[in-house]
């Protein structure tokens, strides 16, 4: 798993791609480091850590493997 | 050199049952003013309400004589013993001895710690013997107080030889929604955190799909199906569903919850409300939820069959696109330890998104060339 941290909260969590649309994300301790999480359904993935993962994925910083 | 043949390590059910809220079942079934007996724990509860209108739980063996209180009478607030009548309250305590000059000093069994809500009665089982912490509790319907939605449709069964782990597994398996349960996921994610896991499923029916319409992958919204699936705790899990017909969308909310009897056997409760449909009448949407829940009732006799049949596996041999069966029993595992017990593994918050794209390419062929054949056989 490779580091991310969120561009906006500044939290780091470790992310894996098996593929483009395959996605873990491990949290160390709970979410209540992001502030969007009292309007966010326990299920969501915080948009702006969403991004921050996208962005890795485009310049390389986590690996996907090809299909 | 000979390859290695996998072995399936079956392990063995936990001996003790999980902390955590479980429903009993409903108020209006169990509050009629009879004593209730109901196998559970390892032991029987005895659940009744008293005069006072509250519901109740104790155990039901008679710590006088071993008599079975489910087959006692209700007194007022409390429950007398069918055997010598010793009036038991639900706070635990002997009441009073109707023959007796004064009750012993130590009478005290045990009482359950319990909570209403929504129509549903929960209890609290700690092995440690603490009262529920802070913030773990069972969530509101929104609007279910306001009688946006229907009554309850309810109905439960009984599943021995399994350890109700078996349930719990169906949280992150993907692929047997399309096997047993007749629906095709294009979207699923899990999330656990805490005391919390969920599980967001989007599909199709294996109908829409078998006409050839291209299937739109990874995406939440926009299916036939949409669900925000999410145990809180252990035991209780709180299904919202959408389910659309051209354009109608019916809203329900689906409950599937436990609990234990031994390690081996468990009692499995469903039910449902529906949000009222407008222009319809309550007899009507009352109708409408008793079939879908029928349906779904079906489909749990389908995971039920399985479970009769399938040994107990500690150690799945899993494909990519398996959800993360490893993380969820970590999850769940904190339910079988002491509190101080709990590592940051089993708690911290970790998210899994399925690529569906092969399983949906699959299934949607598959579900076309059986559509083709079945054209040309009549
Ligand atoms: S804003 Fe950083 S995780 Fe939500
Ligand atoms: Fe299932």
């Amino acid at each position: 798993m490779d580091p991310v941290q969120c561009s906006r909260c500044g939290t780091t969590v470790e992310v894996s791609k098996a593929s483009a649309a395959q996605t873990s994300i491990q949290w160390y301790g709970d979410s209540s480091s992001c502030p969007l999480r009292a309007d966010l359904s326990v299920g969501d993935t915080c948009p702006y850590l969403s991004d921050s993962i996208r962005d890795a994925v485009l310049e390389g910083r986590i690996e996907v493997p090809a299909t | 050199m000979s390859e290695a043949v996998r072995t399936i390590e079956a392990g063995r059910p936990p001996e003790r049952f999980a902390r955590g809220w479980h429903c009993l079942g409903l108020v209006r079934a169990l509050g009629d003013g009879q004593p209730h007996g109901i196998e559970a724990f390892g032991t029987k509860l005895v659940v009744w309400q008293g005069a006072d209108g509250e519901l109740k739980v104790l155990d039901a063996y008679c710590r006088h004589m071993g008599g079975d209180l489910s087959q006692g009478t209700v007194q007022g607030d409390n429950v007398a013993c069918p055997f010598h009548s010793w009036r038991w309250g639900g706070d635990g305590k002997c009441q009073q001895i109707p023959y007796a000059r004064r009750v012993p000093p130590r009478a005290r069994t045990r009482a359950w710690t319990t909570l209403v809500r929504d129509g549903q009665l929960f209890v609290w089982n700690d092995p440690e013997g603490n009262p529920p912490p802070e913030g773990v509790t069972i969530p509101e319907i929104p609007g279910y107080a306001d009688g946006e939605w229907t009554d309850w449709v309810w109905d439960q069964t009984l599943v021995d030889s399994s350890h109700c782990r078996e349930i719990i597994d169906n949280m992150v398996d993907m692929a047997h929604f399309y096997y047993i349960h007749k629906g095709l996921p294009t979207y699923f994610k899990n999330v656990f955190e805490g005391h919390v896991c969920t599980q967001y499923y989007a599909g199709t029916t294996h109908e829409i799909a078998a006409t050839g319409l291209p299937i739109d992958i990874g995406q939440y919204e926009g299916q036939q199906t949409k669900s925000d699936a999410t145990y809180w705790g252990p035991s209780y899990l709180v299904d919202k569903l959408w389910n659309s017909y051209g354009d109608l969308t019916i809203e329900s909310v689906l409950i599937t919850c436990h609990y234990p009897i031994s390690s081996t056997s468990f009692m499995l409760l469903y039910g449902m409300v529906m949000k009222k449909l407008p222009g319809m009448d309550d007899a009507t949407n009352a109708m409408i939820a008793q079939k879908m829940l029928a349906m779904i009732g079906e489909g749990f006799l389908e995971d039920v069959k399985i479970w009769k049949n399938k040994t107990r596996i500690d150690n799945p041999l899993l494909c990519e696109e398996d959800g993360p069966v490893y993380q969820l029993r970590r999850w769940y595992e904190q339910f079988y330890v002491d509190v101080a017990d709990i590592t940051p593994e089993m708690s911290q918050r970790f998210e899994f998104e399925i690529d569906t794209t092969k399983a949906v390419d699959f299934w949607q062929k598959e579900l076309m060339e059986k559509e083709a054949a079945k054209a040309s056989s009549s």
